[in-house]
């Protein structure tokens, strides 16, 4: 009984650690996240306009409508509410996971927030007087709308925010060494920071390149489309297009560190699992990301006619190895899971059935991870050279962002929302039926979005695309596929994000009082686990990584099946 | 360090007396880093078998080669706009049908201009089993080719300044969709055109019927649509 208190104990310490965090600092993690949230229902709000003019059952294609509410709806979901939330995550690892160290500067942190607010104000007025030129606003196309300059010039702010906190934190982890000029005090302060923490220092040097990027491209382009410089239009939009993909690129992986990172902390907080492995090796693997992410730029361009064929076969090969540390990771946190759970005596599958299902934020993990193994499979033909041209710029492109983003990363950063308002707030989780619910509908309104969208794809859909009828000329099967991606995956997704609106806004407000932060109870509470023997063995962690193995080698395959028998054959 | 107590708790959990604390930590220990290792060295291995994928590139070279090889859209040529505009209508001058479509040579390249929101020419007759050259250019904004083949597509991308240049030689007769995949702007959803493959011999029937040229007319195909699509 008492290893059992003592490991009780040891769990709870997380939620504790997290409580401790500083009023003043969690006030900025809270502006941060709630900026973030209200961008997040921006979008919700404008994907349901969205979702009403590209399902073709309701016959409502209104292009310019649909033009522009995708430039908001991108901008609001795949810029702020990132920034905002990963911010708020950036903060959260240096005070929250480090027993309640404060941020080196608030001021620097509120300065960050409202340079990131302020691009997000001045964006969404660029978007609503008319430009329509997506949330990609290439050169010379972006030009020939009048309202341009403010998306250039409120991604300049937004670049300037994220450069300032992540200053910041970087600033806050040199705290953490007394004696800066010891090798041995740097080694003793990166392996004693929780992993977490750690990932977030992997990502920093990711994100100083895309605000570099950011300036880079955007500096000119501002200058430019205010009449300030003048340059060659189309020599600039080839410069543009470059720069921007390896920008862009770089930025996707930042939910995916992030995301993953979130997995560690939510796997501890909802199972109480600790490690099984030497945790340099989580720690290793997050150190891939800067080194291979850059260079893989190239499977954006795979049918520009800009890049050379050698470059692209470097890039498809390159582009193999970005899965690596993912699959790797989801090893680690599935073996965290499955080690702790059979040290309780279950079988080689009976610890699944034993895992807390009805914990939301356990059920936002598993279910974001089982997401984001499918996703990053579909990504599998658009990764090649040889196979690219199959789905590139058709709804299969779409069909797997989306589970990424917003089935994978978003739902696993909403998992750890539920813990930290009610950590944070100190509340009970109002509406735990609904809350039980959400996770699992959104992962499956995404997935059936994933299956038809993808399918859609592979048929030709284009993407970004209002009508897509082409005067009745597009075959029969389009029209089918876009009603069960956008009319049923589309709808059921926007369901289970008002589910957690709903859940989270009525929990800061009507949600029971708690004592203390480590009261949490119901759905939230963590795992009982009685560990009755040792267990070090993690076979069923393993099977995962094979499916997806045998998955992209599978849709590799078809996708040359497919190009082999085209009835017109490029080369 | 953090392992002998990771195991050190490890020990404690399973209940060890005092006695055998030492020797049981030490074994646990073992157990642990053997066990969990084997584990994460098959992970690794599984997680690199992703890049069996390169092997199979030249595997589907082996079995689909092609004239040309495999690879498609490859670094374009440079060239100003109206340069190609001029090549454009050279092309469309010296082989337009009367019904406005434009019959390619294969010995000769298709030039494709791409300009919000149309492509010209706006119909293109191949012969089914004729290997052609096609090159594309953008007189404006970011555009792309897409060309629908019923059940499945293929992709490229047509920019301002670089031109798209395509080996393509059509296997089965049909007429073909090519929508603009890129979005280029509020009239988007409107740019496309076709290409229509015709059985060898057609080809040396340059004079079509009548009726066959109204039938493939750009101004009757919208309440024609359903023959417009790749038949199998």
């Amino acid at each position: 009984m008492a290893s059992t208190d003592m490991a009780s104990e040891d769990r709870m310490s997380l939620v504790r650690q997290i409580g401790k965090s500083h009023p003043d600092d969690q006030k900025l993690m809270a502006a941060y996240g709630i900026a973030g949230l209200l961008a997040l229902v921006g979008a919700f709000a404008l994907a349901a306009i969205l979702v009403v003019i590209k399902t073709p059952a309701f016959g409502l294609p209104r292009g310019e409508l649909y033009y522009r509410m995708l430039t908001g709806h991108a901008i609001l979901g795949f810029v702020y509410w990132f920034a905002f939330i990963q911010a708020a995550l950036m903060i959260a690892g240096a005070t929250a996971l480090r027993n309640g160290a404060r941020l080196w500067s608030l001021k620097l942190g509120w300065l960050a927030f409202a340079f990131t607010t302020a691009g997000l104000v001045v964006n969404m007025v660029g978007v609503f007087s008319g430009a329509d030129v997506l949330y990609t606003a290439f050169p010379p196309l972006a030009e020939s709308f009048a309202a341009t300059p403010l998306i250039y010039l409120g991604y300049l702010f937004v670049a300037a925010g994220a450069f300032f906190i992540t200053l910041d934190f970087l600033a806050t982890v040199f705290t953490w060494v007394d004696r800066k000029g010891s090798v041995e005090a740097w080694k003793r302060m990166l392996s004693e920071i929780h992993i977490s923490t750690f990932a977030a220092i992997c990502a920093v040097p990711l994100i100083f390149s895309i605000v570099l990027a950011a300036f880079f491209l955007y500096v000119p382009a501002f200058l430019g489309s205010i009449g300030w410089i003048s340059t060659d239009a189309r020599e600039f939009a080839l410069k543009f297009r470059l720069t921007y993909h390896v920008m862009f690129h770089i930025i996707h992986y930042i939910p995916a560190m992030a995301m993953i990172a979130v997995a560690y902390v939510l796997v501890e907080l909802t199972t109480g699992a600790n490690s099984i492995y030497r945790k340099t090796v989580a720690k290793g693997l997050f150190l891939m990301y800067p080194a291979v992410v850059p260079p893989t730029f190239v499977y954006h361009l795979m049918a520009d006619p800009s890049i050379t064929e050698g470059i692209k076969i470097i890039g498809s090969a390159l582009s193999l190895l970005v899965w690596i540390p993912s699959l790797l990771h989801m090893f680690i946190v599935t073996g965290m899971m499955e080690a702790g759970m059979r040290s309780a005596g279950h079988g080689l599958f009976g610890w699944i059935r034993h895992l807390p299902w009805k914990n939301p934020a356990f059920a936002s993990l598993i279910m974001g991870m089982t997401t984001f193994g499918i996703a990053g499979g579909l990504t599998a033909v658009l990764l090649q050279e040889q196979t690219a041209s199959l789905l590139h710029g058709t709804f299969a492109v779409p069909a797997y962002i989306h589970p990424m983003v917003v089935g994978a990363a978003s739902l696993i950063y909403m998992g750890i929302i539920y813990y930290a308002v009610s950590i944070c707030m100190k509340r009970d989780l109002w509406g735990p039926v609904l809350a039980r619910i959400q996770p699992y509908l959104l992962s499956v309104a995404l997935l059936v979005f994933a299956w038809a969208g993808t399918l859609a794809g592979y048929a030709g859909v284009p993407r970004r695309t209002a009508d897509i009828s082409f005067g009745g000329r597009a075959p029969e099967s389009w029209e089918t596929l876009m009603n069960v991606a956008m009319g049923v995956g589309g709808t059921l997704t926007l369901i289970a994000g008002v589910l957690f609106f709903v859940v989270i806004g009525m929990t800061m407000f009507a949600g029971r009082k708690l004592r203390v932060a480590s009261e949490l109870g119901g759905d939230l509470a963590m795992l009982e686990v009685r560990p009755t023997r040792e267990f070090a063995y993690t076979p069923t962690a393993l099977i995962p990584g094979v499916i997806f193995v045998l998955v992209v080698l599978m849709f590799t395959a078809g996708a040359f099946g497919i190009i082999g028998n085209w009835p017109i054959q490029f080369g | 360090m953090k392992d002998v107590k990771e195991a050190q708790a490890d020990v404690l959990s399973v209940g060890a007396d005092a006695a055998g604390y030492s020797r049981g930590f030490e074994q646990a220990k073992a157990r642990i880093l053997k066990g969990s290792n084997s584990y994460l060295v098959a992970a690794f291995v599984i997680a690199f078998s992703v890049l069996l994928i390169i092997p199979m590139w030249a595997a589907y070279g082996a079995l689909f080669p092609k004239e040309n090889g495999g690879h498609s859209h490859g670094a374009g040529e440079s060239l100003s706009a109206s340069g190609f505009e001029e090549r454009t209508a050279r092309f469309i001058e010296e082989r337009r049908l009367p019904d406005g479509s434009v019959r390619a040579d294969h010995d000769k390249p298709i030039y494709v201009l791409a300009t919000q929101y149309s492509f010209t020419p706006n119909t293109i007759r191949l012969a089914a089993g004729e290997q052609y050259d096609l090159q594309m250019l953008s007189t404006d904004v970011v555009h792309a080719f897409s060309v629908q083949m019923g059940d499945t597509s293929y992709n490229a991308v047509v920019m301002p300044k670089m031109v798209t240049a395509l080996k393509l030689k059509p296997t089965k007769p049909g007429a073909y969709l090519v929508v603009c995949n890129e979005y280029c702007g509020i009239g988007h959803d409107y740019m496309y055109f076709s290409v229509i493959v015709e059985e060898a011999e057609a080809e040396e029937h340059h004079e079509m019927s009548k009726e066959q040229h109204e039938e493939m007319s750009p101004k009757t195909k919208d309440r024609e649509h359903g023959e417009h699509r790749h038949g199998k």
